[in-house]
């Protein structure tokens, strides 16, 4: 397969929330969740899928950085804080809103993360012919998701001669800007393009 | 199936996979009283783990787990022939042991991951051009989702070679962690048994390098799932660990179980590999010897599988003379008969985050 439509969301959550969100009945101690934790079951709120994937892929730009500093500083004895350091526990509440299970597999490259876990999961849609989801959550509590596979706002084609990553950076000033290049480089010779009026 | 190649290991048992293999196989607790006066938090209780050994000092952390990882690739690559690796991608499985060295200091410039520096500083080192590599970072089921990711690279024919290098460490932040969570033994780890009380934490560096080519032990299959049950405890149905056993096609003849001694995971393991396997398979663990080695614990129990499979003999749980009564799968206890001579062994990792693993080896070529 050498193109693969996406569908692309994001949202831009307010935390710590005043008050309880509207899934806080289905997720066991929401109000322990961290914000990137929070981010993608909030994105799930606003934009919930029928069609589930097959693989999630977890960019952790930044790993628990945040997280992590959140329990030594203040004193390392919350087991709440302690146990949002590891990014497979930013996608377990999700899991509970979703109701869903599967393999799961949280992968870091920084600078590169994004960019990685795109080109990774389209390389897994291309071997296995089945729906993948590429989550995270960047620094500012934008959660996103990109589901590779079904349809799509966007693609993702290899055809190009190997790329080197871009920056996650770049891809974010990219997703960005609506009436920019059409098309981004995502390294190991995969590029995403956005479809005319998306 | 991937032909596992070679490996290196350093643990609290000692360097190299030889010192792993005797302390395991001999029965050793390793866990030793640590010294926390230097610590920016010190723990308020009688803190144990089984830490790498230390021939010098070194500058921090981050150096130390790093030259045991190096010492690690060593010896896996000691008789690689390294113009047959072709096209090489590295994937890095840890989780925590490394961030002592940042997050203590409010100054620190947290924008970064720096695990995946340390992948770029490997390949320096081991001269290692990599086509693709990446940090893994699963919780405890690192290692095995590692392991899922290079089947995923040889399946779609992305490389030849792949090294997984699974590393963790014990300090201050992981031993107040788990001990926030109770899930630290105050005596000490015994697995299945009816007064288990929690585990015991561990270090260390572990090299595995896997090929797309017959070997004399083969990786069959990697299983993986995670759950949305709990942040910290399975499903007691255990549902999500036989849906990562799916992922595997025959009965392996010992299991190297996560068996952190937990009440929790003990049940569960004990309830799903019964029903999935009956009593075919002998069980056992390794994490009452040298420590539950957070990321880096699949890639250990992957050597010692191997190593079981090479020397035809298993090993036993060195800690646990009996076994809860409620249990009712076959356990290599500190006194069974080691009358196994495995083929095949399956090892099985659970992690936060509801992540349940499974991967089994099995003698592929005779020697």
């Amino acid at each position: 397969m050498r193109q693969i439509r996406c569908a692309f969301v994001f949202h831009k959550s307010i935390f710590p929330l005043k008050g309880e969100p509207s899934w806080h009945a289905r997720v066991d101690r929401w109000y322990q969740l961290d914000a990137p934790a929070f981010g993608l079951c909030e994105l799930w709120s606003q934009a919930p899928t029928v069609e589930k994937p097959a693989l999630i892929v977890l960019a952790s730009p930044g790993g628990c950085n945040g997280s992590d500093a959140l329990f030594a500083l203040q004193g390392a004895s919350s087991p709440a804080r302690f146990v949002h350091t590891l990014p497979s526990l930013r996608a377990s509440a999700l899991l509970q809103l979703m109701n869903w299970h599967g393999p799961l597999i949280c992968l870091q490259n920084d600078p590169h993360s994004l960019s990685r876990a795109l080109s990774e999961g389209a390389e897994w849609v291309s071997l296995n012919q089945q729906v993948c989801w590429v989550l995270g959550c960047d620094a500012d509590y934008v959660a996103y998701r990109f589901c590779l596979g079904g349809e799509g706002n966007m693609r993702l084609e290899r055809g190009g001669a190997a790329a080197a990553l871009p920056l996650d950076s770049e891809i974010n000033v990219w997703l960005g800007k609506s009436n920019g290049e059409p098309t981004a480089a995502l390294g190991g010779g995969w590029q995403i393009t956005r479809a005319a009026g998306a | 199936m991937i032909g596992v190649v070679a490996y290196g290991a350093s643990t609290a048992a000692g360097e190299g996979v030889e010192a792993l293999w005797s302390g395991v196989h001999s029965g050793r607790d390793f866990s030793r009283a640590l010294d926390c006066s230097d610590w920016p938090v010190k723990p308020d209780f009688a803190a144990r783990a089984c830490l790498l050994p230390s021939s010098r000092e070194f500058e921090n952390q981050e150096e130390r787990l790093f030259t045991h990882l190096h010492r690690a690739w060593r010896e896996a690559s000691a008789d690689l022939d390294r113009g047959q690796l072709g096209r090489v991608g590295v994937i890095l499985a840890s989780t925590k042991g490394f961030v002592e060295d940042r997050i203590w200091n409010s100054n620190s410039d947290l924008r970064q991951d720096f695990l995946a520096p340390l992948l770029t500083r490997f390949c320096r080192l081991a001269e290692v051009t990599a086509v693709t590599q990446v940090v893994v970072s699963n919780a405890c089921a690192s290692s095995h989702s590692a392991l899922w990711l290079a089947t995923q690279w040889f399946q779609a024919d992305r490389v030849d070679t792949v090294i997984v290098l699974a590393v963790d460490g014990v300090g201050p932040f992981v031993l107040q962690g788990f001990h926030s969570l109770q899930a630290l033994s105050v005596s000490s780890a015994r697995p299945f048994a009816p007064d288990r009380d929690g585990m015991r934490l561990g270090e260390a560096a572990v090299v595995v390098v896997l090929a797309s080519k017959p070997c004399a032990i083969g990786l069959t299959g990697v299983g993986l799932d995670a759950e949305g049950f709990a942040a910290v405890r399975p499903s007691p149905s255990g549902q999500s660990l036989r849906r990562a056993l799916r992922a595997l096609a025959s009965v392996p003849d010992m299991i190297i179980a996560h068996a952190t001694a937990t009440v929790l995971n003990d049940v569960v393991e004990d309830q799903v590999f019964h029903t999935h396997f009956g009593l075919a398979p002998v069980v056992t663990g390794s994490k009452w010897s040298i420590g539950h080695t957070l990321a880096a614990c699949g890639a250990v129990d992957l050597v010692l599988a191997c190593e079981s499979i090479i020397r035809r003999t298993g090993f036993r749980l060195g800690n646990t003379p009996e076994v809860d009564p409620s249990f009712r799968c076959r356990y290599l206890t500190q006194n069974a008969a080691l009358d196994v001579e495995p083929e095949r062994v399956l090892f099985s990792a659970l992690g936060f985050g509801g992540i349940h693993a499974v991967a089994q080896v099995e003698r592929w070529l005779d020697a």
